[in-house]
C-alpha cells in the first residue's frame, strides 16, 4: 500500500517520451553534487548518462545514448529505469482499467461519456498524459480526473466532480488492490479529508448510487 | 483532446486542492505548536503561524484569481482582442466575446474585488469569499467560453 520509493539518491533523473523511438521512455541520469561545481565552467553540458527504454519490468530493454563507464554502474542505472518505466506502466494501466469499468458502467445507466486526456507532472516516473473521463446526463456534468499516482496510504487518487464548477464529490482511492469510493452525499469542503469518510468498493451499484444521488443534488 | 478553457479549469481546482493540502498540514502543526510549543525552537515564531493560518486562504484566492487572469490573457490573444490593463476590463471583454451570463461576470468581479481588498488594503467594505467560491466562480466562468476556445 504505501508509496515504493526508489533508493537511489545519487542522480537527479528526468523521464520523458523518446523522441527517437515510438513508444520509448528516455531517461537522463546527472549525478548530484558535481553539475554544481562544473556549473561554472560547462554551463551547457547536457546529461552525464542517457538511454532509451522499450517495454517495462523484466521485459525492458535498454539502448544506451550516453553510456557509463563502469558495467555496474550501467546495471545500477538501468535497474533504475526499469523500476520507473514498470511504475509508469502500471499507474497508467491502473488508470486504464478503471476509466474503461466508468465508461462501460456510466453508459449503461444512460450517461453520455467522452475520454479526455490530462497531461501529468511526477517526479518519479516523468511527464505523461493521463485519461479522465467526461459523463453527463442532461444538464449534470461531472468529470473523473486523475490527481496523483502516489500518495500516503494510497497507490492511486482520482477524484469526482460536479462540473463546470469543480465541486468537490468523491475521491476514488486505489487500496488493497481496488479502486475505494470514499463519498459523502451532502457538499463537502475542500480541505476535508476524504480518506475519513467511509469508503465503498467501486462497483456498478456503487456507481449508480453516486450519479444518481449527484443528480438530484445538482437538480 | 480537451480545450484550452478546460486545461484552466483543470490548473485553477490544482491551486484550491494545493491550499487544502497546505490548509491540513498549517492546522496539524498549530495543534502540535499547542500540544508542545518547544518544537518550534528558535526557527519559527508562533504568531507568525497564527497569521499565516489567518492569512492562507486568502492567499490561494489571490493565486487562483492569477491564474484565471493569465487564462483569460492567452483567450484574448487568441481570440485577436486587444489586451487591456485592467482585469476588470479584461474581464468584461472576454464577457462580451463569450456571451457571457453577467450573473456568472458578477461572480467573478466579486472574487476580483475581494482580491483587490487583500492585495490593496483598500478601505472600502468588500464582501469576503471562501476559496470553493472562488473556485467555483472561476470555472464556471471559464467553462462558458469552450464552445469557442
Amino acid at each position: 500500500m504505501a508509496r515504493r520509493h526508489v533508493a537511489e539518491p545519487a542522480f537527479m533523473v528526468s523521464i520523458y517520451d523518446d523522441p527517437a523511438t515510438a513508444g520509448a521512455l528516455r531517461f537522463t541520469f546527472v549525478p548530484k553534487g558535481i553539475r554544481q561545481a562544473r556549473v561554472e565552467e560547462e554551463p551547457h553540458q547536457p546529461p552525464d548518462y542517457i538511454v532509451s527504454v522499450q517495454g517495462h519490468g523484466d521485459e525492458a530493454t535498454f539502448n544506451w545514448i550516453r553510456p557509463p563507464m563502469q558495467d555496474e554502474a550501467r546495471k545500477s542505472l538501468e535497474q533504475i529505469a526499469r523500476q520507473r518505466a514498470t511504475a509508469r506502466h502500471e499507474w497508467l494501466e491502473k488508470l486504464g482499467v478503471l476509466v474503461a469499468n466508468v465508461e462501460e458502467w456510466a453508459g449503461e445507466l444512460d450517461w453520455a461519456t467522452r475520454i479526455v486526456t490530462k497531461k501529468m507532472d511526477d517526479a518519479e516516473i516523468g511527464n505523461y498524459d493521463a485519461p479522465g473521463l467526461l459523463i453527463q446526463q442532461e444538464t449534470v456534468r461531472l468529470f473523473l480526473e486523475p490527481i496523483a499516482r502516489a500518495a500516503p496510504g494510497t497507490e492511486g487518487l482520482v477524484d469526482l466532480y460536479l462540473m463546470p464548477s469543480y465541486d468537490d464529490i468523491a475521491s476514488l482511492y486505489y487500496y488493497n488492490n481496488r479502486w475505494n469510493v470514499h463519498y459523502v452525499s451532502q457538499a463537502v469542503p475542500a480541505v476535508a479529508n476524504m480518506l475519513e469518510v467511509p469508503a465503498r468498493r467501486l462497483t456498478k451499484a456503487t456507481l449508480r448510487k453516486v450519479l444518481g444521488e449527484m443528480k438530484a443534488h445538482a437538480q | 483532446m480537451p480545450n484550452d478553457a478546460f486545461n484552466w479549469m483543470g490548473r485553477i481546482k490544482a491551486v484550491e486542492r494545493e491550499h487544502g493540502a497546505i490548509r491540513f498540514g498549517t492546522d496539524r502543526l498549530i495543534a502540535a505548536v499547542n500540544n508542545d510549543p518547544s518544537i518550534l525552537e528558535h526557527q519559527v515564531r508562533r504568531p507568525d503561524i497564527g497569521t499565516a493560518s489567518a492569512r492562507l486562504e486568502g492567499t490561494y484566492i489571490i493565486r487562483v484569481l492569477s491564474e484565471f487572469e493569465t487564462a483569460l490573457q492567452h483567450f484574448i490573444t487568441a481570440m485577436h482582442i486587444r489586451k487591456p490593463r485592467a482585469t476588470e476590463t479584461l474581464v468584461n471583454r472576454v464577457r462580451d466575446r463569450g456571451h457571457i451570463p453577467q450573473a456568472d461576470t458578477d461572480a467573478v468581479h466579486r472574487v476580483r474585488e475581494y482580491r483587490n481588498f487583500l492585495v490593496h488594503g483598500r478601505t472600502k467594505p468588500t464582501p469576503p469569499v471562501t476559496i470553493r467560491e472562488s473556485t467555483r466562480a472561476l470555472c464556471t466562468f471559464l467553462s462558458r467560453v469552450q464552445g469557442i476556445w
